[in-house]
């Protein structure tokens, strides 16, 4: 669409985290000089120029069916191998970028009005545009050791982001979590990078070159194993998911942010790059046995975190929660469509059978970050109103009061849905075909992707119901406002409702304009390793059963909430166990951090009461034999210069009588 | 007349200096304690210019050159220190300073102390540099 040359595009392609990243150095100097009520022009000057860059990089590199490999200089060298800052720009980084870049651009205008008068603003708007910077470098990495870098970087931002009101201990406790729980992931990923890195001889990890080096079958399946326990850490998957919920302590538009839109979608970047690449051109069985095993792991944690997460979402009482479980169950989803995994009898080549796959977890990604932003952003509204309180069960019947939010909400909840024509369904959809055709192909695991495919559509039906019984709860009935809102509970200010109505008409109009015309598949056949076989778009089973998954969902939350005793819990005691998060984060309290607690105790008693004093007792030995000759420091200076000159005298004596 | 040979100058240099330790060990006066230094400072000198004059060469003799500018540094840093001592304990007796002992020993006093200078006036304060100083009060003129 533009004609850019290749430079141009590399120059644009450095810029995208560049601009967000000087945006951050400025707004932490504008903390440090008390000018921080100019920080959020600095952070959205900078992610604004990011998101133009990006998009003149999306357009410019539709077409190009190279990817485009920008090196800017060595970052390390060990020996004769050199690590180079290189950054691989395709359809896929552009569309990723451009989403990324977008969103922050109208969070960043949101907190605007939400981080008003905080005092800590320009800490805030720098953490930020910081973590727009990594998450850009994430998704332009060209090799895995930049791609660790953001990784990493986005880690440590969202550290810093969901423990931003540091005083607050819930704070504090949560983003240890989830900076710990995601470093089981990072640990993994860099084992990943160590396996590869032994195998290959080199520390040139681009991923060019890993996927088109041959490997043993076996190393294919470990490093993509660890690869995905690096995936499940980051985007909260099943084992690793326990940190998610906490997160939401941290600032609302930072739950937008960074538990939406952009870094729990790392995982799924990361997969949709590797299960493709890794399936190659070549029909190296073993091989592609290989990586369809790790794909169907990487199904089965997603089924199980969709429909986890989806029964855990329907008891809880936080709004901000049930929209964090309902991000687990939409990840989830971007998880299973990755398992889908073709087989060398199939009509299609496996890599193209990947590809659609990854097609349809990265799509839902799209989607799935505007109309979940959409909702946070708006559950942020809520809370600004309702003075911080967040709780479902001390407000209801918002709709009078907040009628921007209200229909900003419906709308990203009918998305979330995936009620027709709005974006999640589409994207939805396309998840549910690709587990359709999966089940339907003739390969050996049919009957496994059939599975996913059921599992897929009840989560539907949940994820209707739970989304909708919130919107009830919180906008529908009788006007009750708790006591922390005052008498000033109205509508946000416009600084906060033009980004709401921006997404809200994304959440709107994204997923028709993308999906149905087949300009998102059109735009991303450049990707780099990815091959997509037409499709068209069609009125067809999975999409019926869906819409009707849905639809039920609303309709049994409508029978539910909409008149009843409101404070009810219909489903009895699903809801108390799905409240209490289904006992996993307990087990987890009994079962690792108990034990390590008292196994620390031990070692603490071992330390303090076992080896302090047998290392005490050690040093009364020089204590005694020096207390015996303390005495001699007297302080009287003739007494030293005696002591001196009978020293000179023996030490001459002794000369005198050795010679 | 018998020149005097090198075994004469030793000795009397051993002398300087053995009547300079015995004076510093003995002796509990501050400024005598530091003549004493100085005269086994001076014996160490005449070592070093009799040795020179002996074997002929000049080394000796810079050495007793840099001797004595540091000598010269030495009795006017000595001679402050001792005046300021002086002023806080109104005493020229060495065996006051003992704050350097053990924690847990006891102060060794002397039977027979030096006795304390006599209270005189306090010594006149200097004002600042630039400052002129306070005029004493005028009379009444009548």
């Amino acid at each position: 669409m533009f004609d850019v040359s290749i430079e141009g595009i590399q120059t644009l392609g450095l810029l995208i985290p560049a601009l967000p990243l000087a945006g951050a150095i400025s707004c932490a100097l504008l903390g440090c000089f008390h000018f921080g009520k100019w920080a959020p022009v600095a952070a959205g000057s900078g992610v604004l120029g990011g998101f133009m860059t990006a998009l003149a990089v999306a357009l410019s590199v539709s077409h190009a069916h190279e990817p485009i490999t920008g090196t800017y200089g060595t970052w390390f060298s060990i020996g004769n191998d050199a690590v180079g800052w290189e950054f691989r720009i395709d359809a896929l980084a552009g569309a990723m970028t451009a989403m990324v870049t977008f969103i922050s651009l109208w969070i960043v205008i949101f907190s605007a009005g939400y981080m008003h008068d905080d005092p800590g603003e320009g800490r805030y708007f720098a953490l930020v545009s910081l973590f727009v910077a990594a998450m850009a470098v994430l998704i332009l990495a060209g090799n895995l050791f930049v791609l660790f870098l953001g990784w990493e970087g986005v880690g440590v931002c969202s550290y810093l982001l969901v423990g931003y009101w540091y005083a607050k201990p819930e704070a504090a406790a949560a983003a240890r979590k989830a900076f710990l729980v995601t470093r089981l992931g990072d640990i993994a990923l860099l084992g990943a990078m160590i396996l590869l890195g032994c195998h290959l001889g080199t520390l040139n990890l681009a991923y060019e070159k890993v996927f088109s080096s041959p490997l043993d079958p076996q190393v294919v399946f470990f490093s993509l194993v660890l690869l995905l326990i690096g995936a499940v850490g980051k985007s909260a998957q099943f084992p690793l998911h326990v940190w998610l919920p906490d997160a939401m302590e941290g600032p609302t538009p930072v739950s937008a942010l960074i538990h939406a839109a952009t870094m729990v979608t790392a995982g799924v970047y990361l997969l949709a790059r590797f299960f493709p690449g890794m399936t190659g051109t070549s029909m190296d069985v073993p091989r592609l046995e290989a990586v369809a095993s790790v794909q169907d792991i990487a199904g089965g944690l997603g089924a199980a975190t969709a429909f986890l997460a989806a029964v855990m979402a329907v008891g809880q009482w936080d709004l901000k929660r049930v929209l964090a479980y309902s991000t687990l169950s939409q990840l989830g989803y971007m998880f299973m469509a990755l398992a889908v995994s073709g087989d060398v009898r199939d009509e299609h080549t496996p890599l193209e059978v990947s590809s659609m796959a990854a097609f349809a977890a990265i799509f839902h990604l799209l989607t799935h970050a505007f109309f979940k932003a959409l909702l946070f952003l708006s559950s942020g509204s809520v809370m600004h109103a309702m003075g911080h309180v967040i709780d479902m069960r001390k407000f209801s019947g918002l709709a009078k009061i907040l009628p921007i939010t209200h229909g900003c909400f419906l709308i990203g909840a009918l998305a979330l849905a995936g009620v027709p024509p709005l974006s999640g369904f589409f994207s939805k959809d396309e998840i549910l075909i690709v587990l359709y055709e999966g089940g339907h192909s003739d390969s050996q695991r049919s009957a496994y992707f059939s599975i996913l495919f059921w599992i897929a559509l009840f989560t539907a039906f949940l994820t209707a119901y739970y989304t909708f019984r919130a919107y009830f709860l919180t906008f529908q009935g009788q006007l009750k406002i708790p006591r922390e809102a005052g008498d000033h509970a109205h509508e946000s200010p416009a600084v906060m409702t033009v980004p709401l109505v921006v997404l809200a008409a994304c959440a709107l109009l994204v997923g028709l304009l993308l999906g149905p015309t087949g300009s998102l598949h059109h735009f991303l056949e450049g990707t780099a390793n990815w091959k997509l076989h037409e499709s068209t778009f069609q009125i067809s089973q999975p999409m019926i059963l869906g819409t009707v998954a849905a639809l039920t969902g609303i309709g049994l939350a409508w029978l539910l909430f909409s008149r009843r005793d409101r404070l009810s819990k219909p489903l009895g005691a699903l809801e108390t166990a799905a409240e209490a998060r289904l006992y996993i984060d307990d087990i987890y309290l009994a079962v690792f951090v108990r034990p390590l607690a008292t196994a620390g105790r031990a070692m603490g008693w071992f330390d303090r009461d076992l080896f302090q004093p047998l290392v005490e007792l050690l040093a009364t030995i020089p204590r005694m034999i020096g207390g015996r000759f303390r005495s001699v420091q007297n302080g009287l200076i003739q007494f030293y210069a005696l002591a001196m000159a009978l020293g000179l005298i023996v030490i001459l004596a002794m000369f005198t009588v050795a010679r | 007349m018998v020149s005097p040979d090198l075994p004469h100058f030793l000795a009397v240099s051993a002398v300087l200096f053995s009547l300079g330790l015995v004076g510093f060990i003995a002796r509990r006066n501050l400024i005598i304690m530091f003549l004493s230094v100085e005269l086994m400072v001076q014996g160490v000198a005449l070592n070093f210019v009799a040795f020179a004059r002996f074997r002929g060469n000049l080394d000796g003799q810079a050495f007793v050159l840099f001797l004595l500018t540091i000598a010269a540094c030495e009795a006017a840093l000595a001679l402050a220190l001792i005046l300021a001592m002086y002023r806080t304990r109104s005493s020229l007796d060495v065996s006051l300073w003992q704050d350097l002992r053990e924690e847990d020993l006891e102060q060794v006093t002397d039977d027979e102390p030096l006795p304390l200078a006599p209270a005189t006036a306090p010594l006149p304060q200097l004002p600042l540099a630039g400052i002129a100083p306070a005029k004493p009060e005028e009379p009444n003129r009548v």
